[in-house]
C-alpha cells in the first residue's frame, strides 16, 4: 500500500483501513523501539510512547464568552469618541496598541496575544450567530455542519484516550439562546463519539453522585460483575450493543479515575487564589488543568453573561477584569508547563457590541464590526491585526470572517482546513468552504 | 481485519450484494454528482447498476467479467487519461472493489431474480410473511436461525406488544400454559391490552415528533392531548389513515381526538419542517435533500414535490392555546432551484399529480374575504377551499404508499430492519430486501381498511418474529436482529425486575434524557448514559430494599445460591449457568455491606448488555 492509499479522508475511515493506519501510525511514532504492541491503548501504559503522544498531542482551550463581550470595552477602545463609554484605553506592552483600561493584566502581555480588529459576521441574533461562529460557515438547510470541538476531536483527538476529546464545561446550564444551542446536535455529520461532555458546575456533582453512598470497594466489584456478564454476552452473542455499553463504560471509568479534574475544589489553592473566585475564572483554571493532564478540546462557557442589552457599562465594568485576569494566568501558566506551543488559546464570542447606547444604557449586537483574541499553537505572537474606523462602526483594514477564523485555527493546529468530508449520500462539504483564506499574518 | 475481508469477499461475489455494500457508497460520493440525476455529462449513469450497464454517450463503460477491459475500470488508475474521478483518487481499496464487482458480473449467468416463484395467494398475513421468507432464505442458500424457546419469546412478545419484560408470574403462566394456540391468546390479550396502547403512542410519538428535547415540551405533548389522541386510536385501532388524515386536516371534531392538532401546532408554522415532517409518514420517504435541487439520488423526488409539500400547508397558522387556522388565500410561493430558476410551487403529490387551484395573474392580490369562511367569526378560521384538507384527502385515499410506509416502518420496529432500509428512506434509491412481500403486505394493509391490529398480529405471529439471534446477513432476516430497549421499556421493565410500584414519571423521564433515542441506525451507547446507568440515583432507589420489592425478598434468603437465582430469574428470567454463578458468588463474597449486596447484585443483572438488548 502507497502512502497514497493511506491518506483517509477527512472524518470517513472505513474500519479495515483504520486499523491498518493505526498499525503503521504506531511503527512511525516509536520508530519501531517499542517491541510488541498488542492494543492500541495498552501504549500509553508504556511511559516512553506517553511522553511521546503528551508531546505530540495538539490541545486547544475554547473561552466561549457567550452572548458577545464588547470589542469597545476589550481589545478595540476608542477614547474620548461617542461610542468609548467611560473607562478609556491603556497602552499595553505592544507599541502603538491600546487595550480598554479595563485589562491592565492582558496589556502586559500583549505580546503574548493576537488580537483581531477586523471581525465581520453577518449574523445578529445569537443562535444563528453562536451556530456560526461554532460553525465555522454559514449553515446549509438540511446539514447539521460539527463545531469545532468535534471536528478537532475527529481530526486530532486520541483514541482510547482516558479523558474524553471534546470537554465542554458550562457551570451555568440555562442560557436563553444558548441554552437551544446546547441541546442541539454538537457533532454534526461526524457522529455522536464527537460530542461533547458536559461538566463543571452542577454537572461534576453527577459524576460523584454514587461515591457517597456505595463503599468504593463494592462499587468496583459490582463494575467487575457488570463487566464480566456484558463481556460474556458480547462473546456469546456477538452483540454489538454489548460491545458499545462496554467501550462507554471504559470511559466512565476512565473519567471517574480523573474525577477530581472536574471538581473545581480539588484544584491547588493558590492557584485558585489567582484565578480569582468567579465560576469562569475557576472553570477556566479547570480548563488549564484538564489541558496539563492531557485533555484535546476544552470549551468554557459561563451562561451567556455578556449579553448587556442592560446597563452595559455598569456589568462589562465587573465582567471584564475577571477576564483580563485569566487570560493573564493562563497564558502564563501554559508558557511556564511548556504547553503554550502546543495549545491554541481561543477568546471570543459570536459577535461585538453596538457603538451606541440603547435606552436601558447597553450596548446592542454587532457582527459589523468586533474583535477577538486567540495565541498559542501555530501562532505568531504579538500581532494586532485589522482596524476599524474612528468610532468602531465599521472595518476598515482587513475584514476577516468566520471562515477566515476557521481557516487560521486549523491551520495553526495542523489540519487542513479544506479537506473534503467523505459523506455517502450528501454534498460535498469541506472544513472550511470557499477555500477562504487564513490570516496570514498570524499564522507563525 | 483487512484479511479477514478478503476471505469473506471470495464467499461473496454476489454482484447485487457487492454494489449495495461497497459499490453504491463508493459511487454515491464519487460519481453521481456528474453521472447521476442531476447531471449525466457525457450520457452516462451510474446510480444504478442497470444505468451503469448502459453505458454513456461513447458506449459501453462495463465489459462484464472483464474488468481490464472496461472503461469504468481503466479510468480509475492514477495514470489514466481521462481519469476518474476527475480531480481525486479512489484508493486502492475501493478500486479493489470495482475489479471485484465487474469480475462478479461475468460469473456463471444470473437467474434475474424479480419474480418470484411463490403464488401471492395467502390467506393470512403470518402466512405471506413465512411463505416469501422461506423463499428468500432458500434462493439465498442460508437457513433461518432456530426458533426461540418459549422463554425467550415470552419476553421478547411483552416488550414488543406491553413495553416491558413479563413479571415472573407471567412469564411463569405461559411456560405451563398447555394450549397450543397458547402464542396467539398471548398476543391476542396483549393487544387488546392499554399497555399495548401506551407501547405504540411512545413509538408513533416518537416517529411523528422526534424526542423531546426539554422537559415542558413534554407536558405540552400531553396537556394538548396529542398523547391520549394517539393512545385512543391506537387503543380504538381507528384505521391508519384516518389517523393521518386526523393530524394533517388537525381540525378534530370529537373530544378524543382534539389532540391531533398538534402533530401542526407544534412545528410553529414552519412550513417547509410540517412538509418534512409529512413526507416519510405520507410517501415513506425523506425529501429534506430536494429543497434546493432535484433529488441528487433518488430520482422521482423533485424540487416540485418538497415545494408543493410545503404549499399544502403554508397557509396554515397556528392561533395560540386554540388549533391551527387556515386562510382561503395566499401561499402562492415560487421556488428556485441552484440555477436561479423559478417555478411556482403548486401543491403536489409524490405521483405528479397536482391540487387545481387558480393562481392570481400577475400583480393581482387575492381578496381576503370573509364569504371564502365555514364561519368567518371563529377563531380558528376553516376556509370552504382548504388546502390542506385537499392535501390530506389525496394522500390518505388514493396513496398507495401510504400503507407501504406503515407496514415498513411497523416491520422495522418488530425485525430491527426495515424491508426498505432506512425505514424513512423508502425511495428509488434503497431498493427492499422482499420486494413481492412489501408489495403484498402493503396491498393488503390498505385492503384491510389500515388496520393496525390486524397487522401487528400477523408479523408478530410469523416464524421471522420468533427466530433467535445469530450473524446471518441483516436483509436475509435469516437471523433475529439485534434491537436496543428503548428508554420506556427500560424504565418499565427495571420497575418489573426490582419490583417497584408501578408508576414513576421520575424515572422514565431520568430514562428517557439519558437514553433519548428509539431503534436507532446505529447503536451507540454514550458516556453520559453509562455514567446515567452508573450513578443515577432514581434508579438505586429501586435496588434499595423495602416494601416487599425484588431487595427486600433478597435480603431475607440465606443462601447465596438462592440469592443468585432469584436475582436471575426476577431480571433475566432465566436461570444462571455455571461460569455466572461462580461469578456472582464471587461478588457477593466481596461485598461489604450485606444488606445492600442483594440491591449491588440487581444492579449488575439490570445494567449489563443482556437486560439493554432485546431477546
Amino acid at each position: 500500500m502507497t502512502n497514497e492509499d493511506l491518506k483517509c479522508a477527512a472524518g470517513q475511515c472505513r474500519t479495515d483501513e483504520h486499523k491498518v493506519h493505526r498499525r503503521l501510525f504506531l511503527k512511525g511514532l516509536t520508530g519501531g523501539t517499542v517491541a510488541t504492541v498488542t492494543s492500541f491503548s495498552g501504549l500509553f501504559e508504556n511511559s516512553a510512547f506517553a511522553a511521546e503522544t503528551k508531546k505530540a498531542q495538539k490541545h486547544c482551550i475554547l473561552l466561549w464568552l457567550c452572548g458577545a463581550p464588547s470589542q469597545f470595552e476589550t481589545w478595540d477602545p476608542k477614547p474620548g469618541r461617542p461610542s468609548g463609554g467611560p473607562f478609556g484605553s491603556i497602552p499595553t506592552k505592544i507599541p502603538g496598541v491600546h487595550f480598554s483600561s479595563l485589562m491592565p493584566q492582558c496589556a502586559q502581555i500583549a505580546d503574548k496575544l493576537n488580537v483581531v480588529r477586523s471581525m465581520k459576521t453577518a449574523q445578529s441574533e445569537h443562535l444563528q450567530a453562536i451556530t456560526l461562529l461554532q460553525q465555522g460557515n454559514p449553515a446549509r438547510a438540511g446539514f447539521t455542519r460539527p463545531t469545532l470541538g468535534s471536528v478537532f476531536s475527529n481530526a486530532v483527538g486520541q483514541l482510547d484516550s482516558p479523558l474524553p476529546n471534546f470537554i465542554f464545561i458550562d457551570p451555568i446550564p440555562g442560557g436563553n439562546e444558548f441554552e437551544t444551542f446546547k441541546a442541539g446536535n454538537w457533532a454534526g455529520w461526524l457522529g455522536a463519539e464527537h460530542a461533547p461532555v458536559r461538566l463543571g458546575g452542577d454537572y461534576t456533582q453527577f459524576l460523584n453522585a454514587g461515591s457517597d453512598t456505595i463503599p468504593e470497594h463494592d462499587k468496583e466489584t459490582r463494575e467487575s460483575l457488570r463487566r464480566f456478564l456484558t463481556r460474556k454476552f458480547e462473546r456469546d452473542r456477538n452483540s454489538n450493543i454489548a460491545r458499545s455499553q462496554n467501550a462507554a463504560f471504559e470511559r466512565l471509568k476512565g473519567m471517574t479515575a480523573s474525577a477530581d479534574l472536574f471538581d473545581v475544589n480539588k484544584l491547588p489553592a493558590p492557584d485558585r487564589e489567582r484565578y480569582g473566585p468567579g465560576s469562569f475564572a475557576q472553570h477556566a483554571l479547570m480548563a488549564r488543568h484538564l489541558v496539563e493532564n492531557g485533555a484535546p478540546f476544552v470549551m468554557v462557557a459561563n451562561g451567556m453573561n455578556w449579553d448587556n442589552h442592560v446597563f452595559q457599562h455598569e456589568i462589562h465594568q465587573m465582567l471584564v477584569p475577571e477576564l483580563d485576569r485569566v487570560l493573564f494566568h493562563l497564558v502564563n501558566d501554559l508558557e511556564e508547563r511548556g504547553l503554550l506551543d502546543s495549545t491554541l488559546l481561543i477568546a471570543m464570542g459570536e459577535f461585538g457590541r453596538t457603538p451606541w447606547l440603547n435606552a436601558a444604557r447597553g450596548r446592542d449586537h454587532y457582527p459589523n464590526a468586533w474583535s477577538m483574541m486567540m495565541t498559542g499553537c501555530g501562532l505568531k505572537r504579538g500581532m494586532v491585526t485589522g482596524a476599524t474606523d474612528s468610532d468602531g462602526v465599521d472595518v476598515i483594514e482587513k475584514p476577516y470572517n468566520e471562515q477566515n477564523l476557521f481557516a487560521t485555527i486549523f491551520k495553526a493546529l495542523g489540519i487542513d482546513p479544506y479537506a473534503e468530508y467523505d459523506l455517502p449520500g450528501m454534498p460535498t462539504f469541506h472544513r472550511v468552504e470557499n477555500k477562504a483564506e487564513p490570516i496570514r499574518e498570524l499564522l507563525a | 481485519m483487512i484479511a479477514a475481508g478478503t476471505i469473506r469477499a471470495a464467499f461473496c461475489a454476489d454482484p447485487g450484494e457487492l454494489w449495495s455494500s461497497k459499490i453504491r457508497p463508493l459511487v454515491d460520493v464519487n460519481c453521481v454528482k456528474c453521472h447521476g440525476p442531476l447531471e449525466q455529462k457525457s450520457g452516462l449513469e451510474l446510480d444504478t447498476p442497470e444505468a451503469a450497464f448502459k453505458g454513456g454517450d461513447d458506449g459501453k463503460v462495463i465489459v462484464p467479467g472483464k474488468p481490464e477491459e472496461s472503461l469504468l475500470f481503466q479510468y480509475l488508475d492514477p495514470k489514466s487519461d481521462p481519469h476518474m474521478p476527475p480531480k481525486k483518487q479512489l484508493g486502492s481499496v475501493e478500486i479493489a472493489s470495482v475489479r471485484e464487482w465487474i469480475l462478479s458480473l461475468g460469473s456463471e449467468s444470473r437467474e434475474s431474480n424479480a419474480k418470484t416463484n411463490v403464488a401471492g395467494q395467502f390467506a393470512t398475513i403470518t402466512e405471506a410473511v413465512d411463505g416469501f421468507m422461506a423463499e428468500g432464505w432458500s434462493k439465498r442458500g442460508v437457513s433461518a436461525s432456530a426458533p426461540l424457546d418459549d422463554r425467550g419469546w415470552c419476553r421478547r412478545i411483552y416488550l414488543d406488544l406491553a413495553g416491558r419484560i413479563p413479571a415472573a408470574s407471567e412469564l411463569e403462566n405461559f411456560l405451563q400454559t398447555g394450549t397450543e394456540r397458547k402464542r396467539e391468546e398471548l398476543v391476542d390479550s396483549l393487544i387488546a391490552s392499554d399497555e399495548y396502547a401506551v407501547r405504540m403512542r411512545e413509538l408513533w410519538d416518537v416517529f411523528l415528533m422526534g424526542r423531546v428535547k426539554r422537559e415542558n415540551q413534554e407536558e405540552r405533548r400531553i396537556k394538548s392531548g396529542w398523547w391520549s389522541f394517539l393512545e385512543y386510536s391506537f387503543r380504538e385501532n381507528r384505521p391508519w389513515n384516518e389517523t393521518v388524515r386526523e393530524m394533517l386536516v388537525a381540525r378534530p371534531a370529537k373530544e378524543e381526538l382534539k389532540g391531533a392538532y398538534w402533530f401542526l401546532f407544534e412545528r410553529r408554522d414552519e412550513h417547509q419542517l410540517i412538509a418534512e415532517a409529512v413526507s416519510p409518514v405520507v410517501y415513506g420517504t425523506r425529501i429534506n435533500c430536494a429543497q434546493c435541487h432535484d433529488h441528487p439520488l433518488a430520482r422521482e423526488i423533485k424540487q416540485a414535490h418538497y415545494w408543493g409539500l410545503v404549499a399544502a400547508f403554508n397557509r396554515s397558522k397556528n392561533v395560540k392555546d386554540e388549533g391551527v387556522a387556515e386562510s382561503a388565500v395566499g401561499g402562492y410561493v415560487n421556488f428556485t432551484n441552484l440555477k436561479k430558476e423559478s417555478q411556482p410551487a403548486l401543491v403536489t403529490l409524490l405521483n405528479g399529480k397536482t391540487l387545481p387551484e387558480t393562481w392570481p395573474a400577475g400583480d393581482q392580490k387575492e381578496e381576503d374575504t370573509d364569504d371564502k369562511y365555514m364561519d368567518p367569526k371563529a377563531k380558528v378560521r376553516v376556509p370552504k377551499l382548504s388546502r390542506r384538507e385537499a392535501f390530506a384527502d389525496a394522500a390518505t385515499q388514493d396513496n398507495p404508499l401510504l400503507a407501504r410506509a406503515f407496514v415498513n416502518r411497523m416491520w422495522s420496529v418488530f425485525m430491527g430492519r426495515g424491508l426498505v432500509h432506512p425505514a424513512d428512506e423508502m425511495n428509488a434509491r434503497n431498493v427492499p430486501s422482499h420486494p413481492e412481500l412489501l408489495d403484498w403486505l402493503a396491498r393488503d394493509f390498505a385492503k384491510s381498511g389500515y388496520d393496525i391490529k390486524r397487522l401487528v398480529r400477523g408479523l408478530v405471529l410469523s416464524r421471522v418474529y420468533g427466530l433467535s439471534r445469530g450473524d446471518a446477513v441483516p436483509e436475509s432476516f435469516a437471523a433475529a436482529i439485534e434491537r436496543p430497549l428503548s428508554a420506556e421499556q427500560l424504565a418499565r421493565s427495571w420497575r418489573v425486575a426490582s419490583g417497584a410500584p408501578k408508576e414513576d414519571e421520575k424515572l422514565r423521564r431520568a430514562v428517557v434524557m439519558s437514553i433519548p433515542e428509539v431503534l436507532p441506525k446505529e447503536y451507540n451507547a454514550t458516556f453520559q448514559q453509562a455514567q446515567f446507568l452508573e450513578n443515577s440515583p432514581v434508579l438505586a432507589e429501586l435496588l434499595k430494599p423495602g416494601a416487599g420489592n425484588t431487595a427486600e425478598r433478597l435480603s431475607r434468603l440465606q443462601n447465596n445460591s438462592e440469592i443468585i437465582r432469584e436475582a436471575f430469574l426476577s431480571v433475566l428470567g432465566r436461570l444462571p449457568d455455571t461460569e455466572e454463578v461462580s461469578a456472582a458468588k464471587d461478588f457477593l463474597k466481596e461485598q461489604t455491606n450485606k444488606s445492600a449486596a442483594g440491591g449491588e447484585l440487581l444492579w449488575a443483572l439490570m445494567i449489563n448488555g443482556e437486560f439493554l438488548t432485546m431477546p
